[in-house]
């Protein structure tokens, strides 16, 4: 429509104004895509690096510099809590046997003995011991006998760990000989919970945080529409790598399958997600659990602990829990979800035909 | 205004308008040709290659490990990895933009920029 006014000022039309209005319009066709103008229009800012093992991706509309304190608040929380890092916390309580974690890692501990007692021992911030012999946690990957299983089995208890001490802002714990805890089952989730409150706190209305999977948004995008958020397949010979897309604001969406890290010895399968009660891959017949839920770290935990328990104990404890949504997508292909975001999801076209059942309470 | 006047700017507008459509349909058809895949290790880049010509590469890192990206049929993969878990190897080809496939180990990063965009924003698995 702007050319018209460019060109009908003019009752004698000659080439010259003629080639400019054509100029114009070509100008105009080509001053970029829709979505160049948007993000000039949202100002978002994005990062990328990686922490925690993992790539972290974190996009929000506000100051670039809360983004660099996220990525420091990152850097820091890992220090204090990987089991990998010689002197954090937590090494130091596997090794010493008794120690104390602070702040932040006081809360993710408590939030994570929460979930194992809630999940009668799905989840186990114990297991670590057993998942080393697997080679899970260096990728040096062997299949143990049962013998070796079942002896660390025995330090295998969330139970047995003490808690000596209780403060505002610590916990003093003591192990039994031979047990090792591990927070890294919660700690990605508590971290996007955390970064989600950082930023809420400093005025951000929109932000996208992806810490290796672990998916946190705070509101939904600055054009009003909801977050699509793809659920990831579990089958490896998907042609897009997607069996769904969610739309979420404001929630947290964590997905635990045993397609994230396996390995193959002698035809068979051995993924990472390990039944405490066994000391071997969770087989319940379960490809990926997703778990959607305002808490960060309470999704993290359950997306574990409700793989290991399989579909019908999931749809139980779902049922008694009103606080989080699921998707459940078994071995053989088909698809439950529960009630309450039924209506947000929508399956890949290439599941389409997949068999979808809405859980209800 | 005169008769030929009208005719004169109706005939600018159908001529402006035919050339906007076919710069649109243009830019759309060449989207896709313009799709890079660009590879970062911990960040810094080592390289990008167009989308839509074939192509095997090698990264080779001081330690000795290692990343091969194969780039056939309009679709980018890791073809081969000296890390021990393998994860990026076994990821799914990628062309939509945004698409990404990590290689933990190697800190080394495939992504898809420009490309067709499969209108989601960010995938949790």
């Amino acid at each position: 429509m702007r050319i018209m006014v460019l060109n009908c000022d003019s009752f004698k039309i000659n080439y010259k104004k003629m080639g400019a209005g054509l100029l114009c319009a070509l100008l105009l066709c080509g001053c970029g895509t829709e979505k160049q103008i948007e993000d000039k229009l949202t100002d978002t800012k994005s990062t990328t690096f990686f922490a925690m093992d993992t790539v972290m991706d974190i996009q929000i509309t506000g100051d670039e510099e809360l983004l660099s304190e996220a990525e420091q608040k990152v850097v820091a929380l890992e220090k204090q809590l990987s089991v990998t890092e010689k002197d954090s916390e937590v090494s130091c309580i596997n090794r010493d046997k008794i120690g104390r974690l602070t702040g932040d890692g006081a809360k993710i501990f408590a939030g994570g003995m929460d979930i194992c007692a809630a999940t009668d021992g799905a989840l186990d911030l114990t297991i670590y011991p057993v998942l080393k012999e697997w080679g899970f946690t260096t990728g040096e990957y062997k299949v143990p006998n049962d013998d070796e299983i079942n002896q660390l089995l025995e330090a295998v208890d969330y139970n047995k760990v003490e808690i000596s001490n209780l403060g505002n802002d610590y916990i003093d714990i003591v192990l039994p000989d031979d047990m090792e805890i591990d927070l890294g089952s919660i700690t990605k989730g508590y971290t996007s919970q955390m970064l989600h409150d950082f930023f809420k706190e400093n005025g951000v209305e929109s932000a996208l945080i992806n810490l290796g999977g672990n998916v946190q948004c705070l509101g939904g995008k600055l054009t009003g529409e909801p977050w699509k958020i793809a659920i990831k397949s579990p089958f490896p010979d998907s042609k897009d790598g997607i069996i769904g897309v969610l739309q979420a604001e404001d929630l947290a969406i964590v997905t635990s399958g045993g397609y994230e890290r396996y390995f193959e010895e002698d035809g068979k399968v051995y993924w990472h997600i390990l039944d405490p009660t066994t000391g071997k891959p969770a087989d319940k017949g379960l490809a990926s659990v997703t778990i959607v839920g305002k808490d960060g770290l309470r999704c993290d935990g359950l997306s574990t602990a409700l793989f290991v328990k399989g579909l019908d104990e999931a749809v139980e404890y779902w049922k008694n829990n009103d606080d989080f949504d699921m998707i459940i997508v078994m071995s053989n292909g088909d698809v439950h979800i529960t009630e309450g975001i039924a209506e947000n999801f929508a399956l890949a076209s290439e599941y389409a035909n997949a068999n979808l059942t809405v859980e209800t309470r | 205004m005169k008769k030929n006047d009208l005719i004169l700017i109706g005939a600018l507008l159908i001529i402006a308008f035919t050339i906007l459509g076919i710069t649109r349909v243009w830019q759309k058809n060449n989207t896709d040709e313009t799709a890079m895949v660009i590879v970062t290790v911990d960040g810094q880049e080592m390289g990008r290659f167009p989308l839509n010509q074939d192509l095997e590469q090698r990264f080779d890192f001081a330690d000795g490990s290692y990343n091969v990206l194969r780039i056939y049929d309009g679709k980018a993969e890791i073809a081969e990895a000296s890390c021990p878990d393998q994860i990026c190897v076994k990821h799914h080809k990628i062309h939509y933009t945004n698409e990404t496939i990590v290689c933990l180990p190697n800190k080394l990063v495939v992504e898809i920029v420009g490309g067709k965009s499969n209108d989601v924003d960010t995938v949790a698995n």
